[in-house]
């Protein structure tokens, strides 16, 4: 069984949009798992709702309760966050509409530019300017704080939780007027959320940074809200512990300091997902790994590389909307089990992008929906048993299933048997394109990689697309429905800290870095040592200066391969008294840096420091899980009629995942059930269940890898 | 109707085009001489021979309409 | 390459896809790798480069898709290097530059660099770069000679010459290139950066030959060129057959008042297609006109605008299409012809040249009215008061594109023939001693339409050094963007300068007796002058008033259309105050469209 620290309970909750799921690891090893319908309109009541369910005692020994959320996400998707108010150095009012003149596609006339979140009626310009080194030419006077507060008054009147950033030009390496506004701003309307893009984003060039302050504000009162929320209901549970939100770089943050810089739990939900589909990957030996997390509304998919997740420095909500930020490149696709079919102008059959949600979901949950959707599809065709869904907990109606197929059967002019197959086909060649994308354009063959598939509609579909792909084997982790929880309970504690020093390192003026770096490296440490309960955890640190050469306009700390980060280029530098030639070896490790990457190097060219950062790691202890009873109950097998493929009607082996064993196997045709989620088996696969509870799927003639 | 050489010199810079499309001759060319005994032409290859005729053709029947 | 491609049989067309797609990725990965290393912000910032790979007889497989100004220089100038040189005098470690716009390029200030690739001493493919690069030497700092008439004013020539042999720098060539550029430092940071570009390229395509040994890569790449050659093909044979003819012009050449036209005529015949030229007016005594690169680019691009989004870009895509234009007209420019400004001004003339006469011909629904159609060039150049250090760079801007049957213009957006992007006013003034009082939106000028063409910009900077050197080529300050299917036209370009101390802007032309009031050079201001460079805006696309008045309305509400233009151009009256909310009297809208319209018939 597996074992949590101290014997204190271990919460993870993952927020979806169409369920919640929790899991919980708890003393001795024991592990409790929920799974219920969110609630959109109220995120923070699905959570609780599961942990109620879950029996957790909130009073008792509780380490950690951390939680994963789309709820800034959604709200930059669709759309739905702040009324904000932008705040920039007068004469640049219009820096969110200009952004960077290029366009999405080389020969598309009709593109349409990306609407700024801020409208230009809500933007206020104000007299000061800073020059590129810092001194003020024009001063920021306390009658222009006075008519800026007034104005931005003034357009906020009527607003419903209104929000403002404040971008001003040179503010990277002069703060003062940003903080002087920040500052005017909170006294006289005290409350109002301010995000200041010299606290959010203190990078140089002007969009990159206003846009990712005015996301930052723009999805501030939502995130508060939340937070609050959630606070309040864990202050009357009176539940103890650490309290996180996962945050898009993979560490957590703090429930409380979230609001401060949402922007940066922006893939929270995305990101737990991911932490558990690497960690699967190395518990089954798979150097390279996709994975597909399928849930109702969408399917997310990533790549893990050796075990590690893959970053992308410039995350963008869409063409020319960035988020200038350390982010873990995700990409999300339209397709999910509550995808609906339908028949198009031109007469063809067409699943998605269109979803049927929680509410009303698919026709089969007999909660008021009408349209077929992938899941009725599934049950049509035999592959999902209307008496196990959810375990049982709720009793899929087949009868509505398949009438909510049959207009789309007459339309066809096919059964709804035959339509059902045709929807599922669909579906499946909608992901196997966007998986293809995914990978493809990363320059990587899908056909040398693993799916590892989870959510509770990923295992169902894994196998038709890898073998539709050509991609070697599937892997089906424990409790596939559960898997994103699961990441947010393993996540390691993370603080990442950076701060700007421009200094030539051929200068006197560089004396100063090392003690910076230094001083930096600890403070980082400290602020980590503050979020653990426990002092005698390790906590790792490295320490990265970003260097260019003087003239150059990109520094090198990281190494980025289409969009992907490749961290072995990253100049980690031994700090400590001990370090007398640290600038002299900071140098020539810049060197023979850029001659590695590019092939080249300048030895007579001076080199400048940009920022230094800090990143302090306290890894999740282990956390072993055997969901499974993982033993025959003595029952004879047990078979159902179920649509291969082709009209081919089979009788398919039905199993409880709860009674495989390890090292057990099973040749398709076959379905695996268990309570979030079910396993289809094709014929001509075979699945064997590997030591870590994962079921690994590959072809029945392929030679069997341990 | 032939494919010559160009033969520069290596300290001749200067380039030579195509008298149909204007694009450039390197190293060699091919020649052909204008129907009706007109006059001799360099051109890129026999795709820019047909295309002069058929450039030609055109001039024609529009002057005819 | 899905299920919209010919036919390949007995080709293994997921690899070839694959193979595809990990060329263009060589491609994306040796541009980052000279983004992040060059000194010039049209490098790092603006992008204004290509990087190619090439089979073994130098022929391009694939290019990043970042610049397709210079599609027609990725397209023959490598392929030109390497017959010039012959393949059999490349050794491994060798990289040849060229900037020589007689010999395959665009014009003078892109370079372009090429370098074999080799496996056990076998020849197995090239990689390559173009790049702009800011100073090149010549008549005017930022190497952009509005007022050049012939190519040795506009900078340094270079004809195919060895930079590297065999890994070692060829110290003679870059201390003759490094002595004739005004800013040598930067020369070497930049020239450097399309060298990394180029290892990196060369390391990468070695992976594939690791796979695929050199036969085998280069067999693939025949199928590559054949599959988009099928594609072009499947795509011309799309549109009917038939002569469609156009003209437009060049404003002035710089030197003398008068314009210059470009005549086209598109032949479509089966699933080829000629574009020809011939009829267009001789070449100008100043730099407007266009190497052969420059017109067949434009052709090119045109086309690219009109088939299928993913034709995949590499030589096969030449081969169904001809391009006539003779050497001595404008469209090809003959030695020792001027041609700096072909790049910029001519090749988007003569593509919007092309699309309006395919599109509004034969596609009416996927047309759009003109853009702002200039890449608005503005050099400048001085000693940096900050350091000492002189500094050169070359400027340029968006503008507003055309209203199109869809939906408005895009406001502030790239030259339609290129895709480079603008330099933050944070590195621009980090790296050049002005100081900018605005960067905005020009307010009130797209072409009226059932949708309105995009907005230009308007940037207004302050000099900070003793003395900078300026110098300008651009268009459409004669000719307005034109309005399509009733829309109007949009508004043009302005360079106006205003002395330390006042606020009174006059045009260049004006305040210093210019010939041209958009191509001039060597303009000495002083510290304290203030420059301001409006952006032309697009053409509008059908009848203003025929546009849906609640968008008039968001139009005066957010600023982009002023309250009079309102009822002036599109009929519709607004009530009440701009404080308290305005809104449309439907009444006395129709009632003024009504009149406005019996007053057009």
């Amino acid at each position: 069984m597996s074992r949590s620290p101290n014997g204190a309970w271990r919460i993870g909750v993952d927020t979806g949009g169409t369920f919640t799921d929790l899991v919980a690891v708890g003393p001795g090893g024991e592990v409790r798992l929920q799974k219920v319908a969110s609630t959109p309109a109220e995120p923070a009541r699905a959570t609780f709702d599961a942990l109620k369910r879950s029996q957790v005692d909130p009073r008792g020994e509780v380490d950690s309760f951390i939680m994963g959320t789309t709820i800034a996400t959604n709200a930059l998707i669709q759309r739905r966050g702040a009324p904000t108010v932008l705040i920039t150095t007068a004469g640049f009012e219009d820096v969110l509409y200009i952004q960077r003149i290029d366009r999405q596609g080389l020969y598309d006339l009709q593109w349409v530019k990306a609407e700024p979140y801020v409208p230009r009626d809500r933007v206020v310009g104000v007299n000061e300017r800073i020059l590129a080194d810092g001194s003020v030419r024009t001063a920021l006077t306390g009658g222009e704080l006075d008519r800026v507060v007034d104005e931005v008054r003034r357009i906020t009147a009527g607003d419903q939780e209104p929000a403002v950033a404040v971008s001003l030009l040179f503010s990277y390496v002069n703060p003062a007027h940003e903080q002087e506004l920040a500052a005017a701003l909170q006294e006289a309307l005290g409350g109002l959320p301010v995000s200041i893009s010299s606290e959010v984003a203190p990078i140089w060039r002007e969009y990159e940074r206003s846009n990712t302050t005015a996301m930052d504000a723009y999805v501030k009162p939502i995130v508060a809200n939340f937070a609050g929320d959630l606070l309040r209901e864990l202050d009357a549970l009176e539940m103890g512990g650490w309290h996180g939100l996962l945050r898009s770089n993979g560490g957590h943050v703090a429930i409380p300091d979230a609001p401060a810089k949402p922007v940066e739990i922006v893939l929270s939900g995305l990101a737990a997902g991911m932490i558990a589909g690497a960690h699967f990957a190395r518990a089954v030996d798979s150097a390279k790994a996709v994975t597909l997390d399928m849930g109702g509304t969408s399917a997310d998919v990533g790549v893990i590389v050796d075990g590690e997740l893959q970053f992308s420095g410039l995350f963008e909500v869409e063409f020319g909307l960035p988020l200038a930020l350390p982010i873990l490149d995700v990409t999300t696709i339209g397709a999910g089990g509550g995808s609906i079919a339908s028949i198009d102008s031109g007469g063809l059959l067409k699943v998605g992008p269109e979803s049927a949600g929680a509410e009303p979901g698919p026709a089969c949950y007999g909660l008021g929906g009408e349209s077929p959707t992938v899941t009725d599809a599934n049950v049509v065709m035999g592959r999902l048993n209307p008496g196990y869904f959810l375990g049982g907990r709720m009793n899929l109606d087949a009868e509505r299933a398949r009438s909510a197929i049959d207009p789309v059967a007459d339309r066809l002019g096919l059964t709804p048997e035959d339509t059902a197959e045709a929807i599922v086909s669909v579906s499946i060649e909608n992901m196997d394109g966007a998986m293809r994308l995914v990978t493809v354009d990363r320059g990587l063959d899908y056909r040398e990689f693993d799916l590892v598939a989870y959510g509770g509609a990923g295992p169902l579909h894994a196998t038709e697309i890898a073998r539709r792909m050509g991609m070697n084997r599937v892997i089906v982790p424990p409790n596939p429905g559960l898997v994103s929880a699961y990441g947010t309970v393993i996540a390691d504690q993370r603080v990442d800290r950076r701060i700007t020093l421009v200094r030539r390192l051929d200068h006197g003026e560089s004396e100063d870095l090392p003690g910076a770096l230094s001083r930096l490296a600890d403070e980082t440490v400290a602020e980590l040592r503050s979020q653990l309960r426990r002092p005698e955890v390790p906590v790792d640190v490295t320490t990265y200066v970003a260097c260019r050469y003087l003239g150059q306009n990109y520094e090198q700390e990281i190494r980025t391969e289409f969009g992907h980060v490749d961290r072995s280029f990253e100049l980690a530098v031994p700090i400590g008294p001990e370090a007398a030639d640290f600038v002299a070896r900071l140098a020539d490790g810049y060197h023979t840096t850029h001659k590695a990457a590019y092939g080249y190097e300048m030895r007579d060219q001076p080199i400048q420091s940009v920022y230094l950062g800090a990143t302090a790691l306290s890894e999740a202890p282990e956390v072993l899980i055997r969901p499974y009873a993982g033993r025959g109950d003595g029952t004879a097998p047990v078979t159902r009629r179920v649509l291969a493929a082709a009209g081919q009607w089979v009788d398919a082996l039905i199993a409880n995942r709860d009674t495989l064993e390890v090292g057990e196997t099973l040749d398709g045709p076959a379905v695996i059930e268990e309570a979030d989620s079910t396993t289809w088996v094709p014929p001509g696969f075979r699945a064997t269940v590997h030591e870590s509870q994962c079921l690994i799927i590959a072809r029945s003639d392929a030679e069997a890898r341990p | 109707m032939a494919w010559h050489e160009l033969n520069k010199n290596w300290h001749d810079t200067t380039v030579d085009y195509c008298d149909v499309c204007g694009n450039l001759l390197i190293a060699r060319y091919w020649s052909f001489i204008e129907p009706d005994g007109g006059e001799t032409r360099r051109c890129c290859d026999e795709t820019c021979e047909r295309l002069f005729g058929r450039l030609r053709r055109l001039e024609e029947s529009a002057a005819e309409s | 390459m899905t299920a919209t491609s010919p036919p390949f049989d007995g080709i293994d067309r997921v690899g070839l896809t694959l193979l595809y797609k990990r060329v263009r990725n060589i491609c994306d990965e040796m541009a980052f790798a000279m983004m992040r290393t060059a000194y010039s912000p049209i490098f790092s910032e603006g992008l204004d480069f290509s990087t190619l790979v090439l089979d073994r007889r130098g022929r391009l497989i694939a290019t990043a898709g970042i610049n397709p100004a210079m599609l027609g220089a990725s397209l023959y100038a490598a392929t030109w290097i390497i017959r010039e040189v012959g393949p059999e005098n490349f050794a491994d470690g060798d990289i040849f530059v060229h900037n020589d716009p007689y010999r395959g390029g665009s014009h003078l200030p892109e370079h372009m660099m090429v370098a074999p690739v080799y496996s056990d001493g076998e020849l197995a493919a090239f990689v390559g770069n173009i790049a702009h690069l800011a100073e090149i030497g010549g008549m005017a700092p930022g190497s952009f000679a509005a007022t050049a008439t012939d190519i040795f004013q506009e900078g340094l020539r270079i004809p195919p010459t060895k930079l590297f042999d065999r890994g070692e720098p060829v110290q003679d060539i870059w201390r003759i290139m490094l002595a004739n550029h005004r800013t040598p430092n930067n020369s070497w940071g930049d020239l450097h950066a399309m060298v990394g570009s180029l290892r990196v390229g060369e390391r990468r395509v070695g992976g594939l030959i690791a796979e695929r040994g050199v036969d085998g890569l280069n067999e693939a790449f025949e199928q590559i060129l054949d599959y988009a050659e099928a594609y072009m093909r499947s795509e011309i044979a799309g549109l009917p057959d038939g002569i469609y003819t156009g003209e437009d012009c060049m404003e002035d050449d710089g030197i003398s008042d008068r314009s210059y036209w470009i005549r086209s005529r598109i032949i479509v015949e089966g699933d080829e297609l000629i574009f020809d030229y011939s009829k267009s007016d001789e070449q100008a005594i100043g730099p407007i006109n266009a190497p052969y690169v420059v017109t067949l680019s434009a052709s090119l691009n045109g086309l690219l605008y009109v088939l299928a989004r993913d034709v995949p870009v590499n030589a096969g895509i030449v081969r169904p299409v001809k391009v006539v234009a003779p050497a001595g007209t404008i469209t090809c420019v003959r030695l020792p012809g001027p041609c700096v400004g072909g790049q910029t001004e001519f090749q988007p003339r003569i593509m919007e040249l092309v699309l309006g006469q395919i599109l509004s011909q034969i596609l009416p629904e996927r047309a759009a009215a003109a853009s702002g159609n200039t890449s608005l060039n503005f050099l400048f150049g001085g000693v940096d008061p900050r350091n000492g250090e002189y500094y050169a760079h070359y400027h340029f801007e968006g503008m507003g594109w055309g209203g199109r049957a869809t939906s408005d213009g895009n406001s502030a957006q790239i030259v339609p023939h290129a895709n480079c992007r603008n330099t933050p006013v944070e590195i621009f003034e980090t790296k050049w001693p002005w100081v900018h009082e605005e960067y905005s939106l020009n307010d009130d000028t797209g072409g009226a339409g059932r949708h309105r063409g995009g907005l230009g910009v308007r940037r207004v900077m302050e000099v900070e050094g003793d003395v900078i050197t300026v110098s300008a080529l651009s268009e459409r300050m004669k000719r307005s963007p034109w309005g399509l299917f009733g829309g109007h036209d949009g508004s043009r370009t302005a360079l106006e300068v205003a002395p330390e101390g006042s606020d009174a802007y006059e045009t260049f032309q004006d305040a210093f007796g210019l010939i041209s009031p958009s191509k001039f050079t060597n303009i000495r201001l002083r510290r304290g002058d203030r420059v301001r460079i409006t952006s032309p805006s697009g053409g509008g696309y059908g009848d203003p008033l025929e546009r849906d008045p609640a968008k008039v309305l968001a139009d005066v509400e957010l600023g982009f259309v002023s309250r009079v233009s309102a009822e002036s151009a599109y009929g519709v009256v607004l009530d009440g105050a701009p404080d308290d909310g305005l809104v449309v009297d439907e009444a006395a809208t129709a009632a003024l469209r009504r009149s406005m319209r019996d007053g057009v018939a």
